[in-house]
C-alpha cells in the first residue's frame, strides 16, 4: 500500500472539487456526501482541467464530474465518459476518508 | 499568465551582459522586457497543444557554468584533425575550448565563443545576432527572448565566401543538472561549403537540468550548409532548442536532427528561404521510449519564389512516451513557383506510445507545387515475417526494420563522428523495449 | 486524379452530364422543393440582442416542456461565459455583433423588400439555374413566408406506416418527448462551444428523424433550411436517430443562394447510428455571401454501423464546419466526402473529426477545396485513434485546386495516435490548373474558360457522383456561375 494524505478532511467538505498535485499526478478530488472521489485532473477527451469543473448528477444518479471545456462528464465512483465529447475513461485513484483526513491510494509505478 | 520568478532573471540577465559591449546589453535587456511582456505562450495556441509551457520556465538564474567537460565524445579521441576541420566543446551553453586544423588555419574559418566573437568581432557578428528573431512570424519567439537576455555563452562559427571544408566541424556540448542558456550563431558566407555536427549530452544520466539554446543559422548565396544535431541527454533533461535558419539565393540548407533522449524537449525549427532558388532538405529522427515527451515544430517559410523544400521526420515510439511532430509550410503570395514537400511516418512500438501528427500547409498562390503526406503505423508484419523467414530472431528483425527506418536520415550523418553511435543508442533502446 | 494528366473518362462523363442535364434544372424544381404551409399565423419575431427574457419567450412561446427551458438558460449561460474561439479566422469571428441578430423569427411578412431592390448577381443566379419565377421572389426574400423552421415535405404515407417519424424538431418534441428527451444534446452538449451553446439556448427549427430497427428508408428525406430576414440568426437543430440495422439518407439542402445582409447560422445536427445502421446526411449550402454558417455537426456510430456525410459548401462569408463521427461500436464505419468553394471575400473553413474508439473502426475522408478571386478554402480535421481502437484503419486525402495568385489554401490536419495496431494515412496536395491539362483540352477546341470548369468539374467529381442526380447537375451549374469571368 502506498496510501497517503491529501488533505484534511475540513479542507474538502460536501460538493467540493479540488486539485492537489502529487508527484506526477495532477489530480482532481471530489468530495459527495460522505464519499471522497480523487481523479486524475485531465480529460481524456482533450486534457481539460477536470478539477476546475463542476459535480453533476448523471442520468443514472451516479456523481460525475463535468469537464468546464466542452462538457464531457465523467463518472466519479469509476471512471467512466458518460457524455461526449469524452469517451474514454480517466484515471481513478481509490481514496477515502480516515479520522481528519483523506487519503488516496496512488502506486508507485503509475 | 504571469512570468515568474523574473526578478532572479532581471539580475542574472544584467550581471551577463556586465562582461558584454554596450550593442549586447542592450539586446539582452530588449529580449527580457520582451519576455516579460508577452508572457507565457497560451496552451490554446496551437504549437502548445501538447507541451504546457509552465514546464519549459526555469525555476531560477542560469547555473554557473562547469569548466570541466569530462570524458570526450569517441570520436573525438585520436586527436588528429583526420575527420573534423575544428573540434569544440561546450559545457553548459559556454564554449569551453575550440581548435581547428592549423593545416587549414589560413583559410579564415571561425569556431569560437560567442560572446567572444561579440566584442572582437563586431562587424560579422551584429549583423547576424538575433536577425532572426522576426523570422516566420516570430513563432516560438518569447523563449528565444528570454534565452536572448540570459544566455551564457555559445559557439560562433564561421566560413568565409568561397571556401570549401571538406571535413566537418565537429561541436559537442553537454549540459549538468542546472539550468542553462546558450545562444550560438552559424553563418555560411556565400559560395561556401560546410558541414556542422553538433552533439548534445547530459554529464550524468540522472541530471535533470534545463536547457533553453538559439542557435541561428545564415545560408548566403550559393552557399551550402549541413546541420547536423544529435541529442541524446539524460531522461529527466528538459531541452527546448529554437533552431532558426535563413537561406539566400541558391543556398542550399540540409539539416539532419536526431533526437533520443530528454524527459521533454520542446523544440522549435524555423527555415526563412529568403531569396529565389533557395532550398532546404529536413530529415528528422526521433526515438521517444520510457516517459519520454518530445515535441518537435518546423516551420518552412517560402517566402521568395522558385524556392523548394523537402522535409521527412520520422519518429518511432515505445514505452510510456509520446512524439508530437506539428509541421508548418506557408508559401505566401511572394513565394510563386515554389516547391515543398513533407513526409511525417511515425512508428507505433507499443500500446502505451503516443504519436501526434499535425502537417500543415498554407499556400496563398497558385503557382506552387505542394503536398503532405503522414503515415501512423506498426511494425509491418510482413516486413517482420519477411525478415524472419531470412533467419532473424523477432528482436533482431524488429531492430532491422527500425533502424532501416531511420537510415535515410542516419547516412547523412559524416562517416565515423556520430552515425555509429546514434545506431548503437538505437539498438540498445529497440532490445530494451521489445 | 492529378491536374497533370489529360481528363480521365470520368471527367469528361461529368462535363457531359453537366451539358446536356443542365438545361432541365428547375423544370421540376416546384416539385421537388416545393413547400407547402400548413401552419397558419406567423406572429412572432424577437427583438435583436439575447439575454434570458429572449430565451424565456421563444420557450414559452413554443409552450416546451421544463427541461427544455431549462437547458436552455442554462446554455445562455454557458454561451455568455465561453470566450470567442482563438482560433480559425478569428478577426471575422469578432466582427459578429450578437446584440443586433434577432434570435428568433416566426412572421413573415413585415419586410418590405422589392424585387427591385434584389441585386442583380442574385436574379442572375436565378436565371441561370432556371428558378421559376414565383419561387425567385420567394428566395430573394421578397415574397418570404418561411422563416427559422424548418418546412418539410409532406411524409409520403408509407414512411407513417413504417413507423419512420420525419418532422420539425419543435414538433419532435412535442409529439415524441421522451425520446427526444433521451438523446438530445447527447451527441453534442451545450458545453461543447460556444456556437453550440447559442444553439441550445435558441434553437428553433431543423429535423427530427427517428427510423425503427430494420426500417429501411428508400427515398431520401429532404429539409430546406434558408435565412432571408435581414439580421436574422438561423438556429436549427437536428436530431437524427437510426434504430439498428436501419437505414436512411437525409438531405439538407439549399443549392439556391439566398440573399440578406449580414447574419448568422449557426445550427446543431446529432446522429446516433444503432448498432447496423446506415445514416447519409448530405448537405448543399449556398448560403448568401455575407452569412456567417458557424455549424456543429457530430454522429456517434455504433457497432457495425456507417455515417457518411456528404458535405458541399459554396455560400457564406465564413462556414467554420467540420462533421464528426464518434465510432465507439465494433467494426463501425465513417466516411466524409466534402467540396468547398471559396470565391471572393469568402472564407470555407471546413473538414472533419474522425474518433476511433472501438477495434477494427473504419473510416474514410476525402475532401476537395477550390479556391478563387482571393478566396480562402481552409481544410481542418483530426483523427484521433483512442487506446483499445486496435485494427482501426484510417484515410485522408485531401486535395486544394487554387485557380488564382491571389487565393489561398490552407491544410490544418491533426492526427493523434494512441494505440499501436493501427493505419493511419494521411496526404494532402495543393495545385493550380495544370497547363499541360489546359493546352491539352484546348487543342481539341474547348475555350480556356471550358476547360477550366471540366478540369474543376473532374476534380470535384468523387463528390458530384455520390449526389443524387439533381443535385450533382445543380452544382456543378453552380460552380460554372462561380467560375464565369474567372478566366479569359
Amino acid at each position: 500500500m502506498t496510501e497517503r494524505r491529501l488533505c484534511a478532511a475540513a479542507d474538502l467538505p460536501p460538493g467540493a472539487v479540488r486539485v492537489f498535485e502529487v508527484g506526477p499526478w495532477s489530480l482532481a478530488a471530489a468530495r459527495v456526501a460522505n464519499a471522497v472521489h480523487v481523479v486524475e485532473n485531465r480529460c481524456s477527451h482533450d486534457d481539460g482541467p477536470l478539477g476546475a469543473g463542476r459535480l453533476v448528477e448523471g442520468a443514472s444518479g451516479s456523481a460525475e464530474i463535468e469537464c468546464p471545456r466542452h462538457g464531457a462528464r465523467f463518472e466519479l465512483a469509476t471512471g467512466r465518459a458518460s457524455r461526449m465529447p469524452a469517451v474514454s475513461p480517466i484515471e481513478r485513484f481509490p481514496a477515502r476518508v480516515s479520522g481528519d483526513d483523506v487519503l488516496v491510494d496512488i502506486p508507485e509505478d503509475a | 499568465m504571469s512570468v515568474s520568478p523574473l526578478s532572479p532573471l532581471v539580475s542574472a540577465s544584467l550581471a551577463r551582459a556586465s562582461g558584454d559591449p554596450d550593442w549586447l546589453a542592450a539586446a539582452r535587456a530588449a529580449g527580457l522586457e520582451r519576455y516579460a511582456k508577452g508572457g507565457l505562450p497560451s496552451r490554446a495556441e496551437h504549437l502548445w497543444r501538447y507541451t504546457d509551457p509552465v514546464r519549459l520556465v526555469p525555476g531560477s538564474a542560469p547555473s554557473d557554468p562547469e569548466t570541466r567537460f569530462g570524458d570526450l565524445p569517441p570520436d573525438f579521441a585520436d586527436g588528429t584533425f583526420e575527420r573534423a576541420s575544428a573540434y569544440a566543446i561546450a559545457r553548459d551553453g559556454v564554449l569551453l575550448r575550440a581548435a581547428v586544423d592549423p593545416l587549414i588555419a589560413h583559410l579564415g574559418f571561425l569556431v569560437e565563443d560567442l560572446r567572444a566573437a561579440a566584442a572582437s568581432r563586431r562587424a560579422l557578428v551584429e549583423p547576424r545576432l538575433f536577425a532572426l528573431r522576426d523570422t516566420c512570424d516570430g513563432a516560438g519567439g518569447r523563449f528565444d527572448d528570454l534565452a536572448a537576455a540570459l544566455f551564457t555563452g555559445g559557439t560562433f562559427v564561421h566560413v568565409p565566401r568561397g571556401v570549401t571544408l571538406d571535413r566537418p566541424v565537429r561541436i559537442a556540448h553537454r549540459v549538468g543538472g542546472g539550468f542553462a542558456a546558450s545562444r550560438s550563431l552559424v553563418v555560411a558566407e556565400a559560395q561556401c561549403t560546410a558541414t556542422v555536427v553538433i552533439d548534445l549530452s547530459s554529464a550524468a544520466e540522472t541530471d535533470a537540468g534545463t536547457l533553453h539554446e538559439t542557435i541561428e543559422i545564415h545560408v548566403g548565396r550559393g552557399a551550402e550548409l549541413r546541420v547536423v544535431f544529435v541529442q541524446r541527454l539524460g531522461d529527466r533533461a528538459t531541452h527546448a532548442p529554437v533552431v532558426r535558419s535563413r537561406v539566400e539565393r541558391d543556398g542550399v540548407l540540409d539539416t539532419v536532427t536526431v533526437a533520443l533522449g530528454g524527459g521533454l524537449v520542446k523544440s522549435l525549427q524555423t527555415v526563412e528561404l529568403a531569396e529565389p532558388g533557395a532550398r532546404a532538405n529536413a530529415l528528422g529522427i526521433v526515438f521517444a521510449d520510457g516517459r519520454r515527451h518530445l515535441d518537435h515544430h518546423t516551420f518552412l517559410d517560402h517566402a521568395a519564389p522558385s524556392t523548394s523544400s523537402d522535409l521527412d521526420y520520422r519518429a518511432a515510439v515505445a514505452g510510456r512516451s509520446r512524439s508530437s511532430f506539428t509541421g508548418r509550410l506557408r508559401i505566401p503570395a511572394a513565394g510563386a513557383r515554389s516547391s515543398a514537400h513533407q513526409s511525417n511516418r511515425n512508428l507505433v512500438l507499443a500500446d502505451t506510445a503516443r504519436a501526434d501528427a499535425i502537417p500543415e500547409l498554407e499556400i496563398l498562390t497558385n503557382d506552387v507545387s505542394c503536398s503532405h503526406a503522414v503515415a501512423t503505423s506498426p511494425i509491418d508484419e510482413e516486413q517482420l515475417h519477411f525478415a524472419m523467414t531470412r533467419g532473424l530472431s523477432p528482436a533482431d528483425a524488429r531492430k532491422l526494420i527500425v533502424l532501416g527506418f531511420f537510415e535515410p536520415a542516419l547516412e547523412k550523418i559524416p562517416p565515423g563522428m556520430l552515425a555509429d553511435g546514434v545506431r548503437e543508442v538505437l539498438e540498445r533502446k529497440l532490445g530494451a523495449a521489445s | 486524379m492529378t491536374p497533370d494528366n489529360g481528363p480521365t473518362p470520368a471527367e469528361t462523363a461529368a462535363a457531359e452530364r453537366t451539358a446536356s442535364e443542365a438545361r432541365d434544372i428547375g423544370g421540376d424544381y416546384d416539385r421537388k422543393y416545393g413547400f407547402h404551409d400548413d401552419e397558419s399565423a406567423y406572429d412572432f419575431k424577437s427583438k435583436k440582442g439575447l439575454d434570458h427574457a429572449i430565451v424565456e419567450m421563444i420557450s414559452r412561446y413554443k409552450k416546451e416542456p421544463e427541461w427544455m427551458r431549462e437547458r436552455r438558460h442554462a446554455a445562455l449561460d454557458v454561451f455568455l461565459a465561453k470566450p470567442m474561439p482563438r482560433w480559425g479566422n478569428s478577426k471575422l469571428l469578432d466582427d459578429i455583433d450578437f446584440a443586433n441578430i434577432h434570435y428568433y423569427v416566426r412572421a413573415s411578412e413585415r419586410q418590405g423588400k422589392t424585387w427591385e431592390e434584389v441585386p442583380e448577381q442574385v436574379k442572375k443566379t436565378f436565371d441561370r439555374l432556371g428558378i421559376p419565377e414565383a419561387e425567385r421572389k420567394f428566395l430573394a426574400g421578397v415574397t418570404a413566408q418561411y422563416e427559422s423552421e424548418v418546412v418539410y415535405h409532406s411524409i409520403r404515407e408509407d414512411l407513417d406506416k413504417l413507423g419512420v417519424v420525419f418532422t420539425d424538431m419543435d414538433t419532435g418534441l412535442r409529439e415524441h418527448e421522451e425520446i427526444v428527451r433521451r438523446h438530445w444534446g447527447t451527441v453534442i452538449p451545450s458545453e461543447d462551444n460556444k456556437f453550440s451553446a447559442l444553439n441550445t439556448a435558441v434553437w428553433s427549427g431543423g429535423s427530427f428523424v427517428y427510423v425503427p430497427k430494420g426500417v429501411k428508408v428508400e427515398i431520401p428525406l429532404q429539409a430546406y433550411f434558408r435565412i432571408n430576414t435581414e439580421n436574422m440568426g438561423q438556429f436549427e437543430r437536428t436530431l437524427i436517430i437510426a434504430d439498428e440495422g436501419s437505414q436512411v439518407h437525409y438531405i439538407e439542402g439549399c443549392t439556391a443562394p439566398t440573399y440578406s445582409s449580414d447574419s448568422l447560422h449557426s445550427a446543431v445536427v446529432e446522429l446516433i447510428a444503432m448498432p447496423g445502421s446506415k445514416i447519409r446526411y448530405t448537405t448543399i449550402q449556398n448560403w448568401s455571401k455575407n452569412v456567417y454558417n458557424l455549424v456543429t455537426k457530430r454522429a456517434v456510430a455504433h457497432a457495425g454501423a456507417r455515417v457518411e456525410w456528404i458535405d458541399g459548401n459554396l455560400g457564406s462569408k465564413l462556414t467554420m464546419k467540420y462533421p464528426a463521427v464518434y465510432l465507439v461500436g465494433e467494426r463501425a464505419h465513417a466516411e466524409i466526402l466534402s467540396v468547398a468553394f471559396s470565391g471572393k471575400d469568402q472564407h470555407q473553413d471546413a473538414g472533419s473529426k474522425v474518433v476511433h474508439v472501438a477495434p477494427n473502426t473504419t473510416s474514410v475522408v476525402t475532401s476537395k477545396s477550390i479556391s478563387k478571386d482571393g478566396g480562402r478554402g481552409t481544410y481542418r480535421g483530426l483523427v484521433k485513434v483512442h487506446k483499445g481502437a486496435k485494427g482501426a484503419k484510417v484515410n485522408v486525402k485531401c486535395d486544394a485546386l487554387i485557380l488564382d495568385a491571389a487565393s489561398r489554401s490552407d491544410t490544418y490536419p491533426t492526427m493523434e495516435v494512441d494505440e499501436k495496431k493501427v493505419a493511419v494515412e494521411h496526404e494532402a496536395t495543393v495545385s493550380k490548373v495544370g497547363d499541360e491539362q489546359l493546352f491539352f483540352l484546348m487543342s481539341r477546341g474547348l475555350t480556356e474558360e471550358e476547360a477550366t470548369l471540366l478540369i474543376v468539374n473532374g476534380f470535384i467529381e468523387p463528390f458530384t457522383k455520390e449526389l443524387p442526380m439533381e443535385y450533382a447537375v445543380e452544382l456543378n451549374r453552380l460552380i460554372q456561375l462561380e467560375m464565369e469571368g474567372s478566366v479569359g
